[in-house]
């Protein structure tokens, strides 16, 4: 009859294993993996995970352990750790108190894939974009507004300028972040995301108006406004005139990618 | 199952002297008592002298891992913890167990002979061609680790190890790809990240490779060699009374299989670093405000050092440091930007807790310093060079 810890001895590193890939198995059936990953890691959590079943089989194979210490153990269970939290995480989204920690304004860095050179600068602001069907002076607004994403108008921000959109995203309420927001102290935000959410960047367009009020910070909600680069302390501010906004359920995939 | 080939000691000491040699002063030190085989993982070797030193942090991660553990608390900033911390564990782990593997079947196929042949005579020229080698082999910064431990074990040069080490991560095709997205595709940021990496890793490779002798810097060899010696996969199996060894490695099925085994000993050795500096990196990234950094931006050295100190902080993953590294455009000079590229792939939290599976202390700390001061002075010179990047 064995004893628990020669059990234990036994089965501890085949279980670390296999509670990886039975981790790493549930991520990608319940799709859970977007909300830290871009959806391209899918493939690599896939392989990965066969990998870690690989490692299971060689465990338990293996020569029977005939000595392991209370450091081994410890190691075991840190590797563990990831797991834990994600079990203990109520909610996988980052929010406000992120935004707040990583917003440097809104640079051209941040989404750069393209028309970067020109994007929120003095001198863009001062070229008049012959695809904007409003050119420099914006007034006029079409009677469909323009369905985008906030990554959308920040690749191209001269194309829409001076036109009726609608985006999703979530509120931040700080007047920390009025020199950013055009004297403002709401906008409507979310997270663009290269590789993982460590490297989440928040993006912001200012809500020029009080019509921001009555939502809390992190509040999902559809934006129907006019963009505009505003100046503000020699800046072109991305700015909503006019907005409605709505109360709207979190999408499924919080990001941008 | 393998089946066991008889061989002689010579034949065996001619094709395994690398391991072979502490192998045999191992049993010699025990004449009266054949000691069995067993497998230990990982730090398993290290024992109490050696290894009490660090022993102590696992203990202390789960204690404060148990602290921060969100458990359905309202606290956004311990959701944005768990979410970067399960964020950088989950990006990583994959690189981490192909790394694994990569080093687990070089152990098993390459034998040290034909190493030997792939290496350039010169010893300088090794160490400039491990420095490219991310080229044709691209790996990150965490992936690289394991794949280094197993090259140290087969007898890459010590100063092309680290050389392989530092440039794996930058000088590769799909960090130029992503440095060349972030910024726009401005080909002399990608040529001049992807340069000064490899020049870097070239001159700290021959650096330590002069300052330390692979038995000072790599930390006790046993743990690679014993896994050589006796892993369950590969079981060379010393009988020091009976004077002779055999091999039981001679299909491809058995070695991968010793491949595996190998490839799981090295994630065992080398992934508690990568999640404890994970967990480092998320505690950094909820805690530390950016703008606080830009307050010093004016400041041409201390931008860079901000930068640096942030790269470190941060941990991101090589293919995506660009990034963040771009969206201090306008607000932290090229120079600050490129210092930031440059020393995350090479030196970040989690990378210092992994070089432990790998380096002694006294050769880690050699080694940070070179890569912080080789950074430094790089990032000082480029911000002198008026108009490069005007």
């Amino acid at each position: 009859m064995k004893s628990p810890v020669e059990h234990l001895k036994r089965l501890l590193h085949p279980a670390v294993f296999a509670i990886w890939t039975g981790f790493l198995v549930y991520l990608l059936a319940s799709q859970q993996y977007v909300a830290f990953l871009r959806p391209e890691f899918g493939l690599l959590l896939a392989v990965a995970h066969f990998v870690a079943m690989g490692f299971m089989i060689a465990a338990i194979v293996r020569p029977k352990t005939t000595e392991m210490r209370v450091p081994t153990i410890l190691r075991a269970l840190v590797l563990l750790v990831p797991v834990l939290y994600s079990v203990a995480m109520p909610d996988a989204m980052l929010g406000n108190q992120a935004f707040k920690k990583r917003f440097i304004g809104n640079n051209s860095g941040a989404v750069s894939r393209q028309e970067q050179s020109t994007l929120f600068s003095q001198e863009a602001e001062n070229k008049s974009n012959p695809a904007s069907p409003q050119g420099e002076n914006g007034g006029t607004q079409q009677e469909t507004p323009l369905e985008l994403t906030i990554l959308d108008i920040f690749r191209n921000p001269n194309l829409f300028k001076g036109q009726r959109v609608i985006v999703t995203g979530m509120i931040v309420h700080d007047e920390q972040f009025k020199p950013y927001f055009g004297g403002r102290d709401a906008a409507v935000y979310r997270f663009l995301i290269n590789c993982c959410a460590a490297d989440a960047l928040p993006l912001a367009i200012a809500l020029d108006s009080d019509q921001a009020e009555p939502f809390a910070n992190d509040q999902w909600v559809q934006v129907d406004g006019i963009f505009e680069l505003r100046q503000f302390s020699g800046k072109a501010v991305p700015m909503f005139v006019k907005p409605r906004i709505k109360a709207i359920e979190a999408p499924s995939v919080p990001y941008l990618f | 199952m393998a089946i066991a080939q008889p061989f002689t000691m010579a034949e065996f000491v001619e094709n395994n002297d690398f391991f072979i040699r502490h192998c045999i002063k191992s049993a010699m030190a025990k004449p009266q008592k054949m000691n069995p085989i067993t497998h230990t993982s990982g730090h398993e070797h290290m024992g109490s002298t050696r290894g009490a030193s660090i022993d102590y942090i696992p203990a202390l991660f789960l204690a404060v891992a148990l602290v921060f553990l969100p458990s359905g608390a309202e606290s956004s900033a311990l959701n944005s913890l768990a979410i970067v911390f399960i964020s950088i564990v989950l990006e990583a782990i994959p690189f981490m167990f192909f790394g694994s593997l990569v080093g687990g079947f070089i152990e098993a196929f390459v034998s040290r002979e034909r190493m030997a042949t792939f290496l350039p005579r010169k010893g300088w020229l090794t160490v400039c061609v491990a420095a490219g080698a991310g080229i044709v082999f691209p790996v990150c910064e965490c992936a690289v680790v394991p794949v280094v431990r197993r090259l140290i074990g087969k007898g890459l040069p010590f100063s092309a190890a680290i050389a392989y080490l530092l440039a794996g991560p930058i000088v590769n095709p799909i960090v130029a790809a992503s440095t060349a997205l972030a910024y726009a595709f401005d080909w002399r940021i990608v040529i001049l990240r992807l340069g000064l990496g490899y020049g870097i890793a070239v001159i700290i490779g021959i650096l330590m490779g002069r300052l330390f002798t692979r038995n000072r810097a790599v930390k006790d060899n046993s743990d690679i060699l014993e896994n050589n010696c006796m892993s369950a996969g590969c079981h060379h199996h010393i009988h020091a009374e009976g004077g002779h060894s055999h091999t039981t490695l001679d299909g491809w099925v058995d070695k991968s299989g010793a491949a595996f085994t190998h490839a799981m000993d090295d994630f065992l050795a080398v992934g508690h670093y990568l999640v404890i500096g994970a967990f480092i990196a998320a505690l950094a990234q909820t805690y530390i405000d950016r703008s606080s950094f830009l307050s010093l931006a004016a400041v041409p050295v201390l931008s860079v050092v901000l930068m640096m100190a942030l790269a470190i902080l941060l941990n991101l993953c090589s293919e995506a440091d660009a990034f963040i590294a771009a969206s201090f455009q306008g607000l932290m000079p090229m120079s600050a930007q490129m210092a930031f590229m440059l020393t995350g792939p090479m030196f970040d939290l989690k990378l210092l807790l992994m070089y432990q599976s790998v380096f002694k202390r006294r050769a880690i700390v050699a080694l940070a310093t070179l890569i912080l001061a080789g950074v430094l002075a790089i990032a000082v010179g480029l911000d002198m060079i008026t108009g490069v990047f005007q």
